[in-house]
């Protein structure tokens, strides 16, 4: 399979901070990368370029063999890319189904839902789990809940790539299984590729096939999460460097 | 299929068509306020309520669609049939010209932003003697032409066109909230980065909420035009806006009938209290405070709560 997501020199500069520094890397069709990096690292700033909320100062993002950088945030979510948000965002006066409905909407705008729409929602509020609390509104959910929430609009959008930004944090061990579990049908059952920011590492670890680690807005490791865990420069960033 | 919502809006309804048949030309004066009233808290609960940005201009556009229509017919010698859809889109028209740079800010900007453009509008409807006249107003405004018969040059009949339009307006703005779109206006008023981040292209349908607020507002400006028959720039200044940013929020903000009933109880409330002017707004004032500590929702929320549905 091709790569759904080509990235290259990306760079964004914030005034005289660079906060994401000539950052390149290339993410497989149906795979699940994980990203690293201690707080601050340009994470967040990275996913925000790509969804499209912050245009790039420099370089390109290819997405499906198009450029995609620069582009309104709509614009990219409709060409297939979907993301959930750090700090957890529902539309929180709504039901939990209306939130999933919006989701199916925003991709194509009917007057009142069709049956296919109907089914979608039903088969999104399922695979997350939601059914028991599709009238409750979001607002009144719990942290976990809603991180679902997010995360079901956003499958409801029928992404092919999915960009989840600190999904498990916060969450207890037992939801963290879930949330994997959830991920792992998401990804090899739906076929859609996974991109996540993480700092629980046993997530980040069993989940993801590779992993990159970001520092100071660089890029200064790639590979299995094997290999990330015994990479020096990786352990050094992390737990500050050995004084000899 | 009788549900109490249904049942008190039949006999509103009922009320109000036989108002003219019943009440004297003062209580039919002071309804056509209100549902002209009713008409401008819809159209700006279409905007502020449901998709969220707080407006502060309802008034001009109100003025706009009554000086315009005014205009065509007394220039031109258009008739009122005509001058009326003419005004409604070119108010409609004016709001997607102004709300697609304004609405490229957020929050208080924009609030600000239609703050002084609501003045902008009253400003030059004040100085722009050759064509509005100024401080001297518009007089000699025409009733609507007869059509089907009908004379509307009568109070009654002018009645009837103002309710007509006003349950037209109302039809239309639920229409809107229960459509496909007024689910993207919702979900922007909730979360406008969460909205854009599942497709939906916030700021057109932003501009588009407002531009249709606008529109309405025109219609019920043009109504008002040719029911009073005399214009002046003062009462489409900042204490109109306000006057619907009040009603708006007194009945519930976010739901369409809350709005309307705002509107028709700070009308009839003002006019009893005509007879302590210096009191009037002191008491208003306080009432308003009140309802809005008791419930942000207003007179909506107050109702949902008694009946549980919250």
């Amino acid at each position: 399979m091709g790569d759904i997501l080509e990235i290259k020199g990306l760079t964004k500069r914030f005034g005289g901070l660079t906060a994401v520094k000539e950052v390149e890397f290339c993410v497989t069709e149906g795979t699940r990368l994980g990203i690293i990096g201690p707080n601050g690292a340009g994470k967040t700033t990275l996913f925000n370029m790509v969804t499209g909320e912050f245009k790039p100062t420099l370089g390109s993002i290819r997405f499906d063999g198009h450029p995609i950088q620069g582009l309104k945030p709509h614009r990219i979510s409709r060409r297939g890319i979907g993301r959930t948000f750090q700090l957890v965002r529902v539309f929180d006066e709504l039901p939990v189904y209306d939130n999933v409905l919006t989701g199916v909407l925003a991709q194509r705008l009917h007057f009142s839902p069709t049956r296919e729409q109907q089914d979608k929602v039903e088969r999104v509020l399922e695979l997350t789990h939601l059914q028991g609390q599709r009238d409750s509104l979001a607002k009144n959910l719990t942290v976990a809940a809603k991180k679902r929430v997010g995360l079901a609009t956003a499958l409801a959008t029928e992404p092919k790539l999915l960009l989840l930004d600190e999904l498990m944090a916060g969450l207890t061990f037992v939801e963290i299984d879930e949330t994997l579990a959830l991920l792992r049908t998401v990804n090899t059952e739906m076929g859609i590729t996974l991109i996540v920011v993480e700092h629980v590492m046993k997530a980040v670890m069993e989940l993801c096939e590779k992993v990159m680690v970001i520092s100071s807005g660089e890029k200064i490791a790639e590979g299995t999460p094997q290999e990330i865990a015994n990479n020096q420069r990786v352990i050094d960033v992390y737990l500050g460097e050995e004084t000899t | 299929m009788f549900t109490p919502n249904r049942i008190a809006m039949a006999v509103l309804l009922i009320i109000l068509i036989l108002i003219p048949q019943l009440a004297s030309s003062y209580i039919v004066y002071v309804v056509v306020i209100a549902m002209l009233y009713a008409m401008l808290t819809a159209s700006y609960d279409l905007m502020t309520g449901y998709t969220g940005p707080l407006s502060f201009c309802p008034a001009a556009f109100y003025g706009l669609g009554a000086y315009t229509s005014a205009l065509l017919t007394l220039k031109t010698g258009m008739s009122f049939w005509l001058a009326f859809p003419i005004s409604s889109v070119s108010v409609f028209l004016f709001g997607a010209v102004i709300g697609y740079p304004a609405l490229k800010l957020r929050g208080h900007y924009f609030a600000v932003t239609t703050f002084f453009f609501g003045h902008f509008v009253y400003l030059v409807l004040l100085n722009s003697r050759k064509l509005t006249n100024g401080p001297l107003g518009l007089r000699g405004i025409q009733p609507p032409d007869s059509l089907f018969g009908i004379d509307f040059g009568g109070m009654t009949a002018s009645y009837y066109l103002v309710l007509f339009f006003g349950l037209l307006t109302v039809a239309f703005c639920y229409f809107i909230i229960n459509s496909g779109v007024g689910k993207y206006f919702v979900s922007i008023r909730e979360n406008e980065d969460l909205a854009e981040a599942v497709g939906i292209n916030t700021w057109f349908y932003k501009v588009l909420a407002f531009s249709i607020s606008a529109g309405l507002a025109g219609m019920a400006g043009s109504l008002f035009a040719h029911f009073f028959r005399l214009l002046h720039p003062s009462t489409f200044a900042w204490m109109t806006s306000e006057m619907i940013v009040i009603m708006a929020l007194v009945g519930g903000l976010g739901t369409l009938i809350g709005p309307i009933i705002g509107a028709g109880v700070v009308t009839f409330f003002l006019e009893l209290m005509r007879f302590a002017p210096e009191l009037r707004f002191i008491i208003w004032s306080i009432m308003l405070i009140l309802v809005l500590l008791i419930e942000p929702k207003g007179l909506a929320g107050i109702y949902m709560r008694i009946r549980g549905g919250r």
